[in-house]
């Protein structure tokens, strides 16, 4: 029997053509992507500068103590980029930045920051104190207002009369000094429990004062659970105390699925 | 590297402008227009099920009145969230459906107590009826119902805990902890992963369940104004109304 011709018919729509290439109806080729091109918007054309690196930054404060923990996984879509990249960059011996968001606005902001309290050092010759750090951040970030930092931060540390001292961010710099707080992927799955198990919200027991020993456990369960429900929280947690003897780092596996 | 260089800029800052100058009315969600969350968790011989009572178009409330749930047998409830209008329509199809089989294979009769207990579907078999009558809908009904009760055996006194919860188009999804629905779903997972633990008696799942409710439900806008949580144990279904912040 003779064939008339060997061309596959052509078809309507994205054609799966074995070898793992896929023809989307824009003629374009995906070749060998271990997703088959899911992830990408084939109709997409406009450059986006940011892109979302993931991961889920948490604070809280004590009576004098701060704790802030972050994961350490950095991932761009489905992929992980790696599984030891620190989100918390200490700011003086006293207080501790916490950033999810962009990687590279994270550290252009974290370069900036540290400039400007470098200014500060040697113009007044002392550190900047926790509370001043908070409003130099605020105000950092709204300076790019309309191009803002794809950054999520968290920031805490120890104010002037030793209390625990912790702030919240939007990307484009408005802030509040709360007790728990918490950022990035995970945020919608954490800050819930925190409110109930550390603020104490809609619960019918006695409220207390948690010695900083207790936090860090609770805060390993925290993202424990969290990691259970993100894809982009895993691989391992950095929990920083900073007290006034200084800042204490811990580090905790979580799965690294 | 920093990206902030005038000529990609300049386009990205004239897009923004323009979403903010043109006063589009953006189409909502259908699955988040009117709120309402649930959550189920599994106790030792026991289940709870809380559902929420804000009944709302957007951000306007409209009504406090707590989600569908029905009991076809003392020892099972469906309870269901997502876009109230398809909620009522589903849940009317699901129990004109299962008492009409029910009717075919035993009759009408429901006088003594033998012919209520031969009525009893099975939690697996409710599960699977709605699944398939969301399936045969296709994408027509934006509701996410939520399947839990005990299913006993006749050969044993021993209640096992089933839940069950499914997406739009009827994916099953079931879990010996919990489940839960709706617009507070991510602070759900994340308070009910936390607070769950195994084999839990009765107040010990009340309390868990209800404290990881109301928690979640405060970081909500779209769910709260009350919540009731039923307790699902062999001897039936307790109803209670928890107090807390009424937005």
């Amino acid at each position: 029997m003779a064939f008339r011709s060997n061309k596959p018919l052509r078809s309507f729509g994205p054609t799966v053509i074995p070898h793992g290439q896929i023809e989307n109806s824009e003629g374009n080729v995906t070749l060998g992507k271990i997703d088959h091109g899911v992830t990408e918007n084939p109709y997409e054309r406009r450059f986006s500068p940011y892109d979302f690196n993931g991961g889920t930054c948490i604070a809280i404060a004590g009576a004098d103590y701060a704790v802030i923990a972050a994961d350490t996984r950095l991932s761009s879509g489905y992929e992980i980029l790696s599984r030891k990249m620190s989100k918390l960059h200490k700011l003086t011996g006293k207080c501790i930045l916490g950033s999810a968001g962009c990687k590279t606005d994270v550290d252009q902001l974290r370069s900036v920051l540290d400039i400007k309290m470098k200014v500060y050092q040697h113009n007044h010759r002392k550190p900047m104190a926790t509370p001043a750090v908070a409003q130099m951040l605020g105000n950092t970030l709204y300076y790019k207002r309309f191009f803002p930092y794809y950054a999520f931060n968290v920031f805490g540390g120890i104010d002037e009369e030793g209390k625990g001292a912790i702030y919240s961010y939007d990307a484009i710099g408005s802030f509040e000094r709360t007790a728990v707080t918490a950022t990035g992927s995970g945020q919608a799955y954490v800050i819930p429990l925190l409110d109930n198990v550390i603020a104490h919200r809609n619960r019918t027991d006695e409220k207390r004062d948690l010695p900083k020993e207790e936090v860090v456990e609770l805060v390993k369960d925290v993202f424990i659970s969290c990691g259970e429900r993100d894809i982009y929280t895993g691989d391992q947690v950095e929990i920083a105390v900073i007290t006034k003897d200084g800042i204490e780092t811990i580090m905790f596996d979580l799965k690294a699925d | 590297m920093n990206v902030y260089c005038p000529s990609t800029a300049l386009p990205l800052l004239l897009y923004l402008f323009t979403l903010m100058g043109l006063a589009r009315a953006q189409q909502q969600d259908p699955m988040t227009l009117n709120g309402g969350s649930l959550l189920a968790m599994a106790g030792k011989d026991c289940v709870a099920v809380a559902v929420d009572k804000r009944f709302g178009s957007g951000p306007q409330m409209v009504n406090i009145a707590p989600r569908l749930a029905w009991t076809p047998n003392p020892q099972l409830m469906v309870a269901f969230v997502g876009l109230e209008g398809d909620v009522q329509s589903l849940s009317q199809d699901l129990q004109t459906q299962v008492r009409s089989k029910l009717n075919r294979a035993l009759g009408f009769s429901t006088s003594t107590e033998e012919d209520k207990r031969r009525r009893y579907i099975s939690p697996k078999a409710l599960a699977s009826i709605t699944s398939h009558m969301l399936y045969r809908n296709r994408g027509r009904y934006y509701v996410e119902p939520l399947v839990a009760g005990l299913s006993s055996s006749s050969a044993s006194s021993v209640c096992k805990p089933f839940l069950c919860a499914m997406d739009m188009i009827g994916a099953k999804s079931t879990s010996q902890s919990f489940v839960c629905s709706g617009a507070a779903s991510k602070s759900l997972y994340g308070t009910a992963e936390a607070l769950w633990k195994p084999d839990m008696d009765k107040d010990q799942l009340l309390r868990a369940c209800g404290e990881a409710f109301q928690s979640a439900l405060e970081r909500d806008c779209l769910s709260g104004y009350g919540s009731l949580v039923y307790l699902i144990t062999k001897d039936g279904i307790t109803e209670y109304d928890l107090a807390h912040r009424n937005d």
